[in-house]
């Protein structure tokens, strides 16, 4: 028999008996949508927020702490490159992401553009790799602006609107998370102490020494590795491509303020300075100023001299959003801000040793870095900006010295598989770390989900057997009703395949229109819900729009278990036809 | 065309051969041979046994012994597959109960052996060679009518359409007649009868009824399962 005919015959069953048919599809649309609900519901809940928050194969570390007295203390060990080699050694860990947390007072001041005032608080920070967040980045940054590339057609950047390009012929949008890197900056010292570690000081500035061997790319020139370039375009921003002993290294640009006090100013000329020269400098001439994108660090605040740097790629939290319009839009009267969106690309300074609440550093140690919002992420800091590592390590150099530099507050452990973690947080523990309390909440968070996923995917597969039965007893009515039919099938040709594979087809074309329903009903009821939970927790931090993933594998599974349930259903049934003597039949009627 | 040797079916509560039980088995060692575009009339009175024989000759009754072959193949070892394709090409069924599906039209139900034996590629062909069986029983301005909109005559007429589709050289009927009045029954003996001699196609027809046993080229008598004349 061939497939057209099947098709036909099946077709004509299924419009004849449509009146059975319709009430034995209820339970199967009521199985797959709930199967495809709550596995919508669930992955939509771990991966918008729990995977946010720590993917299933990671998990943050922290140094254990003992409860005494209702103090947390620090049980006596370090996190520094050799623990973290040894986390790397263990069996089934593929990336080791250090963090480390600012060790000094800073506050920050900025904002006016976006909240219609300056905004002068104190600031707290971190650090991680930029590595463990690329594709969060990513992500999070398209849900809020969109695809990178539009679908305006365009000949220039001016068609693309306000920080567009136009790139072979098609707009494209102004990309920012691939700006989350450390821009490179100058560390000033006054001993080999006061450099991050494998550095020492030469002429009041922290460099790589060549007494180890320079690495690929770098050149030791005058005792110190020196990054070999080819062109300004090889350098960091703030760096020029200059010659030294016949070759091409980056140097910093060095500048001056024309009063110490504009490195606290928002006057985006005066904080560019003037470039000025200095030995193995190229000598600028005409009051040039530190190049578009950089601004002129100064080693502290009674300085007017220092060297052009690119402003520090921050990370914020999307919570820190949801507290300010909460919380202080409304205490204060400030401007309530729309979305995440706003705040890409706002800059703000940073006094690094200074704050609201308890002197710091001697006025010598204070200094002024500029900072610009260039995504957001749930590894960020709640209540704070996490920066690049390398940035934060300098910046803890700077202000307490090596060893607050080469000691890092927690560390963020990858496995290439899952069910490798829970062994790797073991291994740990004799290194004296276990889970930070965040990480740990989005392990228990998604172990329940798990458990809640399977035991509502256990409900939804009850309710599909529960049809299943009913089809079976609606088939055998059927095939009874439809014996002399079959016998007539037999008498002209039709083999007993042929007899089961038209009563099996039939209920897989019934499981498929259930199934379908069943994704689309589920479907409609996840934006219901949405709604609905938009206006009663829409202010809930974190909260995503969407909490449903319906994804292909979740409408294919619903799909897939309707139709399944449905041949499992008939196939009793099919047995009974397929055995139906047409002998007895056709001559007995 | 068919041989058949020391056939016996017996059905539950009946015992095959065993003469003394109070219930005989339905055919008991029956032998015969029809030879290519014979007609073949076997009559009996009710529960003789003739419907059984034609359904142990179409392959639609499996439970027996002895031999029986169609067309040189032996039943009894064919699988269900090449039963079934012996059932489609070279056996064509005419039931007393019609057995026409009323949801179906009428060229859709001569066409219905055409479904089942992977013919139905060519849909036109099909239809075309529907369109003919119809013409042939002359039925062909009724094809799109359900068969519920027929008479008993002309439903029978489609039935031998339905049976002619595929140019069987075998043609098994049962009662053909057996629910037509006279006039409307000499017409589908009619029918036969040029199937049998333009077509050479080979007829076996059970019924009782004598004008139909007397334009058979040759009778068997069933008695209680046994040929009692040949």
């Amino acid at each position: 028999m061939t497939a057209r005919a099947q098709v036909g015959l099946i077709a004509r069953f299924l419009v004849r008996s449509r009146g059975h048919f319709a009430f034995a599809l209820v339970g199967l649309v009521v199985g797959s949508a709930t199967l495809a609900f709550f596995l919508a519901l669930s992955l939509g809940i771990r991966e918008r927020v729990l995977n946010r928050l720590y993917p299933v194969n990671q998990a943050e570390l922290q140094i254990e702490t003992v409860r005494l007295f209702g103090l947390g203390i620090e049980v006596p060990s370090r996190l520094d490159q050799a623990s973290l080699a040894a986390l790397r050694s263990l069996p089934g860990v593929t990336g080791v992401y250090p963090k480390q947390r600012s060790r000094f007072q800073a506050r920050l001041w900025g904002g006016r553009e976006v909240i219609g005032h300056e905004a002068r608080v104190e600031s707290f920070f971190d650090g991680l790799e930029p590595e463990l967040l690329g594709n969060e980045l990513r992500l999070s940054e398209a849900e809020v602006l969109g695809p990178e590339m539009g679908a305006v057609i365009c000949s220039a950047d001016a068609d693309c609107g306000i920080g567009g390009r136009c790139n072979e012929g098609a707009c494209h949008r102004r990309v920012w998370w691939d700006s989350f890197r450390d821009p490179g900056g100058r560390l000033p010292c006054r001993a080999d102490s006061g450099c991050l570690p494998g550095q020492a000081c030469f002429d009041g500035q922290c460099m790589i020494s060549c007494a180890e061997p320079c690495t690929a790319g770098a050149a030791c020139i005058q005792g110190a590795c020196l990054r070999t370039c080819t062109g300004n375009a090889s350098c960091d921003p703030g760096e020029t491509c200059v010659q030294a002993a016949a070759l091409g290294v980056c140097r910093r640009l060095a500048c001056r303020l024309d009063d110490p006090r504009d490195g606290a100013g928002d006057d985006p000329e005066k904080i560019r300075g003037r470039l000025t020269s200095r030995a193995g400098m190229p000598t600028p001439g005409g009051g040039e100023r530190c190049p578009d994108g950089t601004y002129c660090a100064t080693d502290n605040i009674l300085t007017a001299s220092g060297a052009c740097e690119a402003p520090i790629p921050v990370l914020v939290s999307p919570f820190l959003l949801e507290v300010y319009n909460r919380v202080a839009a409304t205490a204060l009267d400030l401007r309530r801000l729309s979305g995440l969106e706003v705040l890409l690309g706002v800059s703000f300074a940073m006094l690094y040793g200074e704050s609201y609440f308890v002197a710091d550093a001697a006025f010598d140690q204070r200094t002024i870095r500029r900072c610009r919002i260039v995504g957001f992420s749930q590894k960020a800091m709640d209540f704070g900006v996490t920066m690049p590592l390398a940035a934060v390590q300098r910046a803890n150099a700077m202000l307490r010295g090596r060893d607050a530099a080469s000691e890092f507050t927690s560390v963020v452990l990858t496995t290439a598989r899952n069910e490798q973690l829970p062994q790797v947080i073991e291994d740990a523990k004799i290194l004296g770390l276990v889970p930070a309390p965040r990480s740990e909440d989005a392990r228990k968070a998604s172990s329940m989900l798990l458990v809640l996923t399977l035991v509502f995917a256990l409900v939804s597969l009850v309710i599909l057997g529960i049809s299943a039965i009913n089809i079976t007893h609606t088939f055998l009515m059927l095939v009874t009703e439809r014996r002399i039919e079959i016998a007539v099938y037999r008498a002209v040709g039709a083999r007993l395949l042929d007899v089961r594979m038209l009563v099996l087809g039939e209920a897989a074309v019934m499981g498929a229109i259930g199934g379908i329903a069943g994704c689309a009903g589920a479907w409609v009821l996840g934006r219901l819900v949405n709604v609905g939970a938009s206006r009663v927790l829409g202010g809930v931090p974190g909260m995503p729009a969407d909490l449903f993933l319906f994804s292909p594998v979740v409408l294919l599974v619903g799909f897939s278990c309707a139709v399944l349930f449905a041949v499992i259903g008939a196939w009793v049934p099919s047995g009974r036809a397929a055995r139906t003597d047409p002998a007895t039949v056709l001559t007995q009627g | 065309m068919i041989r058949v040797e020391h056939l016996v079916k017996a059905y539950p509560g009946q015992a095959a051969g065993d003469a003394a039980r109070v219930l005989p088995p339905a055919l008991s060692d029956v032998s015969l041979s029809v030879a290519r575009g014979e007609f073949l009339a076997v009559v009996g009175r009710s529960g003789s046994g003739k419907t059984t024989l034609l359904n142990i000759l179409g392959g639609l009754d499996r439970e027996w012994t002895g031999r029986v072959e169609v067309n040189g193949q032996d039943l009894a070892r064919l699988h269900d597959r090449d039963l079934s394709m012996l059932r489609n090409k070279t056996i064509g069924f005419v039931f007393q109960a019609f057995h026409l599906l009323p949801h179906l039209t009428v060229i859709e139900n001569v066409t219905l052996p055409a479904w089942f034996g992977n013919q139905d590629r060519d849909r036109a062909e099909a239809e075309g060679r529907a369109m003919q069986a119809l013409d042939r029983v002359g039925l062909a301005n009724r094809a799109t009518d359900r068969p519920t909109r027929l008479s008993a005559g002309e439903r029978q007429r489609v039935a031998v359409a339905r049976a002619l589709l595929n140019r069987p050289m075998l043609l098994l009927c049962d009662e053909p007649t057996g629910n037509l009045d006279a006039a409307t029954g000499a017409a589908v003996l009619d029918i036969f009868l040029e199937l049998n001699r333009r077509d050479n196609t080979t007829l076996v027809i059970a019924t009782h009824e004598s004008r139909v046993s007397e334009a058979a080229s040759r009778q068997i008598v069933l008695e209680t399962g046994r040929i009692v004349e040949a």
